[in-house]
């Protein structure tokens, strides 16, 4: 059994390789080295979103037995919520390797959306102050096809 | 005058508590209230395991091929999508270190092992391309609080507990005073680079954030956008908000912001909730948990900490108003001006006297009294 003495430096220390570790992330980030403690980088709305009034965002479509594409609503879908979904097509879409990268996207895009044939992310760019208005105003840039 | 002030800058961040016996007492409290916290963690940390299972059980579903090892800790102890055994083994073992936690709260050996399912089960929720900020809270929690035992009589040490008590708050809350360093400093490099663009204190920011925010979900803000009219509301709110951050590291070094930090933190969490659309149910639960006044619901039992007898002598007014407050066992604390308007404030007990320890309040105070004073003067000389 710890005494009380030894359990308030073993908190200290705590705090303080917590304080250290949150610093360190600036370097591991420079270095390419990920972030071990994600904790620095808790800057949840540093700006607001959307501050440059140029939001890009990727969507996928999908193919109808027509040869139409149909964009892919945003929402709950199997059990990817719209955060999910949204963050793992991000991710997958800076991945360098591109042969992963649609391998990847294909086997999500089956699993959320199996009712398509072949598949298209397309990146949307919009002005916040735009589609407030007018919601379906935004360009539309197809990036990646997926068979 | 440089002494004076170097001392009082760092009497601000000194952690260990003074002798006063009224700062005594507000240990005693904080040190009651951090005993039912970890126990209302613990038993929160039994059903957050349970849902765990539901968890397990949905992502299972998902292609294999979709998990991902997002860093460190899943590169070595979830290479890949656990298998039912693998998951049971560590539900097991995570529920059994909840039971011995809440038994014997001072187990480290115990409260690592937590540490370690709490950060298994989070890694498996972040391995599909996203480290998502929900959880991190929760971690930290368990983290910080690995050598801090919650009992309520250990008066024997309880200088030294309460330090520990106060270093895991501190630790805890230092993440929101870096986020509000984030804030202030995108702030300012926007303002002075390129102020042109929508800064956080710019009309348009709130609702451009909010639009941008709905429209990530493919989502209109319909009857919503109505609440952006106003947008002072929304700067003065950003400012409050971007205030409570920066200070939040002080809500266990000065004992009277404790709840108030508290309480400002979870409106903040439940604004976004509402407004930012931000998905964050478990921080806001915890911090409720932490920061509670469990002795306002139990007053039976905590009626050995409010015990505090003193007598009470004042004179003066405005800048000259001085308070003394002298105790049964011959300890005595003297107060002037502004300090001494806020001791009386406490000790008439009210609900208010918390926010007048914000850091800049008392600074606000002192030249109201000083312009309160002077202006009496001129008008004493004018007639």
């Amino acid at each position: 059994m710890m005494n009380m003495k030894k359990r308030l430096l073993a908190t200290r220390v705590l705090v303080v390789i917590s304080l250290i570790a949150s610093a360190g992330a600036l370097f591991t980030l420079k270095m390419q080295w990920g972030e071990p403690y994600p904790f620095f980088h808790w800057k949840l709305f540093s700006q607001p979103t959307g501050w440059d009034l140029c939001v890009h965002e990727y969507r996928i479509y999908g193919k109808l037995p027509g040869g139409e594409y149909v964009r892919i609503k945003i929402e709950q879908r199997k059990t990817f919520t719209s955060d999910d979904i949204n963050y793992l097509l991000s991710y997958l879409m800076q991945l360098p390797d591109e042969r992963e990268r649609n391998e990847k996207l294909k086997i999500l895009c089956q699993y959320i959306a199996p009712e398509y044939t072949a598949y298209r992310v397309v990146e949307e760019l919009y002005n916040p102050l735009v589609i407030m208005h007018d919601f379906d105003n935004y360009e539309r840039k197809p990036v990646v096809e997926i068979y | 005058m440089k002494e004076n002030l170097l001392s009082k800058f760092i009497d601000f961040f000194r952690i260990e508590s003074t002798s006063s016996p009224y700062g005594d007492k507000e240990e005693k409290e904080l040190a009651f209230n951090f005993y039912y916290a970890d126990r209302c963690l613990r038993i929160f940390t039994f059903f957050w395991l349970l849902f765990q299972i539901y968890n397990y059980l949905q992502l299972a579903d998902r292609p294999k091929e979709l998990f991902i090892k997002m860093n460190y800790y899943s590169k070595v102890f979830l290479p890949e999508f656990p298998s039912p055994v693998y998951f049971s083994a560590v539900l097991v073992v995570a529920l059994i270190s909840t039971g011995c936690t809440f038994k014997n709260s001072g187990s480290v050996l115990f409260k690592v092992l937590l540490l370690f399912c709490v950060m298994w089960f989070n890694c498996l929720k972040w391995s599909y391309g996203f480290a998502s900020h929900v959880g991190h809270f929760f971690m930290l929690t368990h983290f910080f609080c690995l050598f801090v035992p919650a009992r309520n009589t250990d008066l024997q040490n309880q200088r030294s507990y309460v330090s520990a008590i106060r270093y895991f708050f501190l630790g805890l809350m230092v993440t929101y005073t870096i986020s509000g360093i984030w804030k202030l400093g995108g702030l300012v490099q926007k303002i002075v680079f390129s102020s042109d663009v929508i800064h956080w204190l710019h009309p348009q920011a709130a609702l451009v954030n909010a639009v941008s925010g709905y429209r990530f979900w493919d989502n209109q803000l319909g009857g919503l956008l109505h609440a952006y009219d106003y947008p002072v509301v929304w700067q003065v709110l950003f400012l409050v908000t971007l205030y409570l951050q920066l200070i939040s590291f002080t809500a266990s070094i000065r004992l009277p912001l404790f709840y108030w930090i508290g309480l400002g933190t979870i409106i903040f969490h439940i604004h976004n909730i509402v407004f930012m659309r931000t998905e964050f149910y478990v921080t806001p639960t915890i911090i409720a948990i932490l920061f509670f006044p469990y002795h306002l619901v139990l007053k039976k039992k905590a009626r050995a900490i409010n015990y505090l007898k003193f007598e009470v002598q004042k004179s003066g007014e405005g800048q000259d108003f001085w308070y003394k407050r002298s105790y049964e066992s011959g300890i005595a604390e003297e107060f002037k001006g502004f300090y001494a308007y806020r001791e009386q404030c406490r000790d008439a007990g009210k609900w208010y006297y918390g926010l007048l320890f914000f850091p800049g309040v008392s600074l606000a105070g002192k030249m109201y009294l000083l312009l309160k004073s002077r202006m009496l003067y001129s008008k004493k000389s004018y007639s």
